[in-house]
């Protein structure tokens, strides 16, 4: 399925520190991950140095790449420069088995269908979508504490069938 | 000078500046007309003021105390969104009742319409209403050259500052699950926007004064589904202030002594992607903590002043603070049971859906409260008001603060 369409220029784009890195690098080879604790197991999301129910260590691990909506709105004002044009778009918070919800847009699905508890699956936005082919990275400004630009996003669309 | 042996506290003066557009004030003019008005209401000297709170968008305790020339010995500011103010009470109340402080000035100030102009919280990310905090942006994209790349985020709001949601469409995400689970309907939560403007034609100052009816509020453009129009609070100028003291000190001030019966405070998440429950706000928390330090319970409350952010804030605050059950704030509004004459009057001074909203609107439910408490509400006031609860709700349902005052000594 071509994405190209929903991942505009004007997009805000993810522009992680260290400890987020691992979920844009996967999400740029097409792999939804996120963290677990190996002490007490919550699953967390977004990534965080400890956990954050008992400060133990947190190992990446990779999620089934699907979920269901549970919640969303369809965005039909948006008077900033980035989306005024996109409108109307729908926003989700998909709710994932192994235990996190997040935050993204469900692409492929007219707005008048979408309904909480609908089945959803990852797809996978490069970041050259983004950029228009150039390599992520190149003549943005960066600091030493941020990291390189995402190389992936995650966004949402409807299981068929 | 003798010790101060009571020292209940209370809100001893409140003002209010220009509402609710003000082109010729920043927002450091609206905190200090608001903190005049506030001292001159009850006539304690400036002097005196050895406490101060603040927080806004663009402003914080620090500039405006210096701005304001106070020099104070107690200081605070936490930036919890819109109900900042009711935790600045809580605050006060503690340092009054330590004797940290005597005498603790809260002011507010924003100049949000006339500087910025109405976006409904649609604009561009943290700069419209909610506060910007957890919306850090980082580099600088490539606004400027030839290729209209998007700006680069950090921080927590990478993981949605790129979905373009906005604070509308946050609150229409809690409603939109308070739809699914409970059954509650537009035309329900539109009832509370017909009750804020049947109150606000009762407010000479109050932005909107036209009554409006459930069909005006459902056939309103949609902003971000469910949510309408008219389901939104308003953008507007304006600030606002109580000074706070001693039920002692109070006795020689020139007003009736509103007495700060218990307050509490409680917050569940910043960004909205993290709240744990969308229909269940912080204020499940700290609402029976604020009604069990006032010893009182919801059925005893004459007026309540509910943020009304959006109309399903008020829903949500309905249930958490135990006026009716989970699931039930949608029958609970209808009816005009908050509006002018109903079992409940809420937000006297027409809200923010209709009176005034210039970004964090926490200051107007306290001097609101306190008019009716003193009697002062002119044409809104609720007969016969001796118990009043205040509950903030700020950021994206982030932070809740609710504020019971009385009008007797307890
Ligand atoms: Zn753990």
């Amino acid at each position: 399925m071509s994405v190209q369409a929903d991942c505009w220029e004007g997009r805000p784009w993810p522009l992680p520190d260290a400890v987020a890195q691992p979920f844009f690098d996967a999400a740029g080879c097409g792999r939804l991950q996120l963290q677990r604790c190996v002490n007490c197991g919550t699953a967390v999301f977004y990534p965080r140095p400890y956990c954050t129910v008992c400060l133990g260590e947190l190992q990446w691990i990779e999620a089934c790449g699907k979920g269901c909506i549970y919640t969303f709105t369809v965005i039909r004002q948006n008077l900033s420069r980035a989306w005024r044009g996109q409108v109307p778009y729908v926003v989700v918070m998909v709710e994932l088995p192994e235990g996190v919800r997040m935050m993204g847009n469900l692409v492929a699905c007219p707005a008048d269908e979408v309904h909480i508890g609908m089945p959803v699956e990852a797809l996978f936005v490069s970041s050259s979508a983004w950029t228009g082919g150039e390599t992520a990275g190149s003549g943005e400004p960066t600091s030493d504490r941020a990291g390189r630009p995402a190389r992936g996003l995650v966004l949402w669309h409807p299981i068929p069938g | 000078m003798l010790p101060v042996t009571d020292r209940v506290p209370v809100i001893a003066g409140i003002g209010l500046s220009e509402l609710p557009v003000a082109p010729h004030l920043t927002a450091a003019g609206h905190h200090a007309l608001a903190a005049r008005r506030a001292i001159e209401d009850c006539g304690i000297s400036k002097g005196d003021i050895d406490g101060y709170f603040a927080a806004g968008a663009y402003d914080e305790a620090v500039t405006t105390a210096e701005y304001l020339g106070i020099r104070p010995r107690f200081i605070g500011g936490a930036m919890t969104g819109g109900t900042s103010f009711e935790l600045f009470v809580e605050q006060a109340m503690l340092a009054i009742e330590a004797g940290h402080a005597e005498v603790v000035l809260i002011s507010y100030g924003s100049d949000l319409l006339s500087a910025r102009g109405r976006s409904l919280g649609t604009g561009e990310l943290g700069t419209a209403g909610g506060g910007a905090a957890g919306a850090s942006t980082a580099g600088g994209g490539a606004a400027g050259t030839a290729r209209a790349v998007g700006k680069l985020v950090g921080g927590p709001a990478a993981f949605e500052a790129p979905f373009g949601n906005t604070l509308v469409g946050a609150y229409a995400m809690a409603a939109m699950r308070h739809f699914y689970e409970f059954g509650t309907t537009p035309e329900q939560i539109a009832e509370v926007a017909v009750a804020m403007r049947r109150h606000a034609a009762l407010n000479p100052v109050a932005m909107h004064r036209d009554p409006i009816t459930v069909e005006d509020v459902t056939a309103s453009r949609m902003i971000a589904d469910p949510l309408h129009l008219l389901d939104c609070c308003l953008v507007t100028d304006g600030g606002g202030a109580v000074v706070v003291t001693t039920s002692e000190r109070a006795r020689d001030l020139r007003q009736l002594p509103v007495y700060l019966l218990g307050a509490a405070s409680a917050m569940s998440h910043w960004n909205v992607s993290q709240m744990p429950d969308f229909t269940t706000t912080a204020a499940a928390r700290c609402g029976p903590e604020a009604f069990a330090r006032a010893g009182v319970s919801p059925d005893e409350i004459d007026v309540a002043q509910l943020y009304d952010s959006f109309t399903i804030t008020v829903v949500l605050l309905l249930e958490d603070l135990g006026f009716c059950k989970k699931g039930e704030g949608g029958s609970f509004v209808a009816g005009g049971r908050l509006g002018p004459g109903g079992s409940l009057p809420t937000n006297t001074d027409g809200g923010g859906l209709s009176a005034y909203h210039p970004g964090m609107r926490g200051i107007f439910l306290l001097v609101e409260a306190a008019r009716q408490l003193r009697g002062q509400a002119g044409r809104a006031q609720v007969p016969g008001c001796s118990l009043a609860l205040a509950c903030g709700s700020g950021g994206w349902l982030s932070c809740m603060g609710a504020v019971i005052m009385g009008a007797e000594h307890p």
